[in-house]
């Protein structure tokens, strides 16, 4: 197997059409490919493939103007008479096409916008679908690769010790091999390149990781379980985003070095995975774990094993494990195909995503299709002069069909352009905490996906009304006024059916659109239980190897005290971590209430502590219910003393006053509950997180508290840069790495990807939603105009202009009612598909669907009113003129 | 303008040939001529004229073996026939001619 895969093929084919002979061709694509590999090796795949595709071209285009190419070609063989009047035909349909498409621009241009627009969205979701979903991961037999969890009964996660995953290494027949991956999944820390200081997010793993999964190294090699050895120097693989965003793709890259700041480790760099490798998601640099990580275990399992057997093995294997046996309560494993893990929540809504797409496209294609009928009813009198003068039905067909095939042509291509243009910008839009987002770069260029759409579209739009325009009804359409007659009910038939399809797909999306917003209203309007204005996270880079022992606690009281008096801070508290990292960011523990055994609260999940000083619940804003907060008098050697949450309280109280009661939290120290505190969502975002808060001096080993809360009472950007001086004024080697507003924690993380989902689908609804207005509209003004006489004739028996303006409008709200109904029916079972990114709203939310169709009925009058106007207008001489 | 004549890169790509001997496919010669005449020859004009003197009769190809980082796709190797050859020294000999005693500008431009 080669490394880097072939050169892109569209390009070599191009080539090898322009060039013509082979052995010419042959030895010109083999010269590109070898410097193809090279550049790969040098540039990495994508630079590579971009020059490929520019020599390619050059060349090709080189030999396509150069002037004994004629004579070249010649001698290969001439072209048959036969085949040249053929070509000759075709050009004359071609020329003939042009012309008539330039006499109508209006219907031209707006063919060809709706058309690029369709094709370019649809490219993009398919290439980017293609990229993240379809391709697989860079892996070996990737479905026998499984991640495995470990939970108590109660849900919390197991995680085991790098001795633990051994243990099932060697005992396990099911999995040929089994790695453990850092059970906080990555983490977020600051590290230093030489000078240069970055936030990288770290995943750590066993040294046989890469190895299990059979991943080819982007560049340099990966970590081998060689570098697992005893005084093996320390190691690092970056990943393929890291190393072009961070290390500008830099060829050199191998041997760089990595130093982590607040512990000062230095890693060597010495290998590139490959693109598409985000596993753990989000995984910047792997590291070998640290001897107290716990892991998660990921496996490949022996052929013919299924991730069953390899889960009852595990159960029992994990049953003799030590750290099982001491905790409470029944293990459970859950097995996940490496898939599921590496694509996290991402799958529904590109899913849902390219559905829209795919319904937007289907409803731009009617409308075009829509576009074309009418014009060939229109030209009705054309194509019956052109049969009468013995042009043959399949003659006329394909002269519709040229016409239809240029539009495809000119739309496909700008849509191309659209869809290369999006693609760079989508990795940019996605959310953060997309996976796999360097892979939309990766997607090989959208050239075959856009002709795809496009050829689907054409045979869509094109073929049908060629087909239809083509059979022409010589009676009717050669009579003097060019009235229709019943030849053209048919036609008329497909064109109501053509607006009632983009009604009903226009309120399926319409549908779509407002279930995701009014989840996202939900989730943007949820009690949060914390004080999000003028609140920030800042994350202080403490080399805090040079504080170790007794000096840290009073470093780190020093450091606070110093950003508290900075101006503008009205209150500061040290915290755990910053929000919404899930289980990395929390500290776990089983409280024991006094007068209670281990054995009742067996069951009960671990709850998450948070730390804090006196500031903590007024910095946060978070409500003390009864009893009181942290004070300065809470210090190292007065009372142990907590403050936990509501459902906390109510957990282990129920009824009672939890005040003055004690837990055994850590070891075997009494914490007396002092306070009770509203339930807050800061860890966890659709569910309040119950919490045990303690006083950060009176843990028994002073943590590292490296984040703080901070509120303000003006903008940050303002209170900034003196937190920076006071922070470098203690000590030059402290500094802020991280700091962001409340709002941007939420806006980025919990809320990023229910906003991007309704922004889209809102989007895409309104796109969906001027598309059938506008078909509607087009209808019922072709019917206004075919039935001009027919209404002067009803106007001259004394027909009043409300009655025909009311005819037409019946007319198209049955129409209407029609699509809407079928609509209905179709979001109704399509809707499902949306339950899991709906929060609070099911997928049959009344409100969605009423407000949905109300907006589709509100534009449908619209656009049926001003046709239904005209006919109204319509003068009953001239209508009778003829 | 006898048929002998050659044109300059036509001349420079003869040359190039002449110099790699056996070694005479597409990337070589391409890289002779970056690195010994300082000439970046767009690949379209060096294949194109490749093909011109295979035409003319100056240079004849020949297939070699196979490479899997070539794809699979043989080499094109190039060389001098005697005509080849004969047009190289008809050309070379009356650029030769032409310099001979105004070798002082070769030394200006140092």
């Amino acid at each position: 197997m080669r490394p880097y895969g072939t050169p892109p093929r569209g390009a070599v084919a191009i080539l090898r059409w322009a060039v013509g002979q082979h052995a010419v061709a042959d030895g010109i694509v083999g010269d590109l490919s070898e410097e193809f590999h090279e550049r790969c090796r040098s540039h990495g795949r994508r630079a590579a493939a971009r020059w490929f595709w520019r020599e390619a071209l050059r060349v090709a285009l080189r030999f396509r103007l150069a002037p004994d190419r004629a004579r070249h070609r010649a001698s290969g063989g001439g072209i048959d008479g036969e085949r040249r009047r053929a070509i000759v035909d075709w050009r004359e349909d071609l020329a003939q096409a042009v012309r008539s498409l330039r006499r109508a621009p209006g219907f031209t241009s707006l063919s060809v916008g709706i058309l690029a627009l369709a094709i370019g969205t649809g490219t993009t979701m398919l290439a980017a679908f293609d990229a993240v979903l379809l391709r697989g991961l860079p892996v070996a037999d990737a479905d026998r690769i499984v991640t495995v969890t470990l939970r108590r009964g109660s849900g919390a996660a197991l995680a085991l010790s790098p001795d633990d995953v051994d243990e099932v290494r060697r005992r396990s027949r099911t999995m040929d091999d089994v790695a453990g991956v850092s059970s906080f999944g990555t983490a977020s820390l600051p590290v230093t390149e030489v000078e240069r200081p970055l936030v990288l997010d770290v995943a750590m793993v066993t040294p046989s990781f890469f190895d299990l999964l059979g991943a080819r190294p982007e560049l340099g090699r990966l970590i081998r379980p060689e570098d697992g050895e005893d005084g093996a120097a320390p190691v690092t693989v970056i990943s393929y985003r890291t190393w072009q965003a961070d290390f500008g793709g830099d060829p050199e890259v191998v041997g760089r070095r990595l130093t982590t700041t607040q512990d000062q480790r230095s890693y060597t760099i010495v290998g590139v995975a490959p693109p598409g490798l985000d596993f753990p998601i989000g995984a910047d640099y792997w590291t070998l774990y640290f001897p107290r990580v716990s892991l998660n275990l990921v496996a490949r399992l022996a052929p013919g094993r299924t991730p069953q057997a390899a889960r009852s093995e595990l159960l029992s294997i994990a049953s003799t494990l030590e750290r099982v046996q001491a905790g409470p309560g029944p293990v459970d494993a859950s097995v996940a195909s490496l898939e599921e893990a590496a694509l996290g929540d991402a799958r529904p809504i590109l899913t849902t995503m390219a559905a829209a797409v795919a319904i937007l496209l289907l409803i731009a294609c009617v409308n075009v299709g829509n576009l074309l009928l009418m014009r060939a009813t229109r030209r009705s009198r054309e194509v019956v002069v052109r049969r009468a003068i013995g042009a043959g039905y399949g003659q006329v067909a394909r002269l519709f069909l040229v016409e239809s095939a240029l539009l495809g042509a000119a739309g496909g291509t700008l849509g191309l352009g659209l869809a290369m243009a999006l693609l760079r910008v989508l990795p940019a839009l996605a959310p953060l905490s997309f996976p796999r987002t360097e892979m939309i770069g990766q997607a090989s260029s959208p050239v075959a996906a856009a002709l795809f759409v496009a050829l689907l579209a054409l045979a869509v739009f094109g073929v049908l009304p060629a087909l239809a325009a083509a059979r022409g009804n010589l009676a009717s359409a050669l009579r003097v006024d060019g009235r229709s007659g019943t030849g053209t009910r048919g036609r008329r038939r497909v064109q109501r059916f053509l607006v009632v399809s983009q009604v009903a797909l226009a309120l399926v999306l319409l549908v779509g659109a407002g279930l995701l917003t009014r989840s996202l209203q939900r989730l943007a309007g949820l009690e949060l239980g914390y004080d999000v204005e003028g609140l920030a996270i800042v994350e202080v880079g403490i080399p805090f190897s040079e504080y170790m022992g007794s000096g840290m606690g009073v470093m780190f009281g020093e450091v606070f005290d110093r950003l508290r008096a900075v101006p503008g801070v009205t209150s500061l508290t040290p915290i755990m971590s910053r929000p919404f990292l899930g289980s990395l960011g929390v500290v776990r523990a089983t409280p024991v209430p006094e007068g209670r055994s281990e054995v009742d609260v067996e069951g009960i999940s671990q709850i998450p502590l948070e730390i804090g000083d006196h500031e903590y619940f007024e910095t946060l804003g978070i409500r003390i219910l009864r009893g009181r907060g942290f004070t300065m008098a809470d210090g190292e050697d007065a009372r142990r003393v907590a403050v936990v949450s509501e459902a906390v309280a109510a957990r282990f109280w129920p009824g009672e006053d939890p005040l003055g009661e004690r837990l055994r939290l850590i070891r075997d120290d009494w914490w007396t509950v002092v306070g009770v505190a509203a339930d807050t969502r800061f860890r966890g975002h659709r569910e309040p997180t119950p919490t045990i808060y303690l006083p950060w001096r009176q843990l028994q080993v002073i943590p590292a508290v490296t984040t703080v809360a901070v509120r303000a009472d003006r903008e940050l950007e303002t209170v900034l840069p003196a937190m920076r001086a006071a922070l470098h004024a203690y000590d030059p080697d402290l500094y802020v790495w991280r700091v962001d507003t409340m709002a941007d924690y939420l806006a980025d993380g919990p809320l990023a990807q229910p906003r991007t989902g309704a922004l889209v689908l809102s989007t895409f609804g309104l796109a969906a939603l001027l598309l059938a207005a506008l078909g509607l509209y087009g209808v019922m003004s072709l019917a206004v105009r075919e039935r001009t006489h027919d209404i002067g004739i009803r106007k001259a028996l004394g027909a009043s202009g409300a009655h025909l303006r009311r005819a037409v409008l019946r007319d198209a709200l049955t129409m209407c009612v029609m699509g809407g109904g079928v609509g209905l029916v179709a979001a109704l079972s399509l809707s499902r598909l949306l339950e899991s990114l709906l929060y609070d709203v099911g997928p049959a939310d009344p409100l969605a669907f009423a407000g949905a169709s109300g907006v589709l009925l509100a534009v449908a009058v619209v656009a049926a009113y001003l046709p239904a106007r005209r006919a109204t207008s319509v003068d009953a001489r001239e209508a009778l003129r003829g | 303008m006898t048929t002998k004549h050659v044109g300059e890169l036509e001349h420079l790509i003869l040359l190039a040939v002449a110099r790699l001997g056996p070694a005479a496919y597409g990337m070589a010669i391409l890289r002779e001529l970056a690195e010994h005449a300082d000439r970046e020859v767009s690949r379209g004009a060096l294949y194109l004229i490749l093909e011109r003197l295979v035409e003319k009769g100056y240079l004849s190809p020949r297939m070699g073996e196979p490479s899997p980082e070539r794809g699979g796709r043989a080499k094109r190797f190039f060389e001098l026939t005697d005509e080849g050859r004969e047009a190289l020294r008809v050309s070379g000999r009356s650029v030769l001619a032409l310099w001979d005693g105004m070798e002082f500008l070769l030394e200006e431009g140092r």
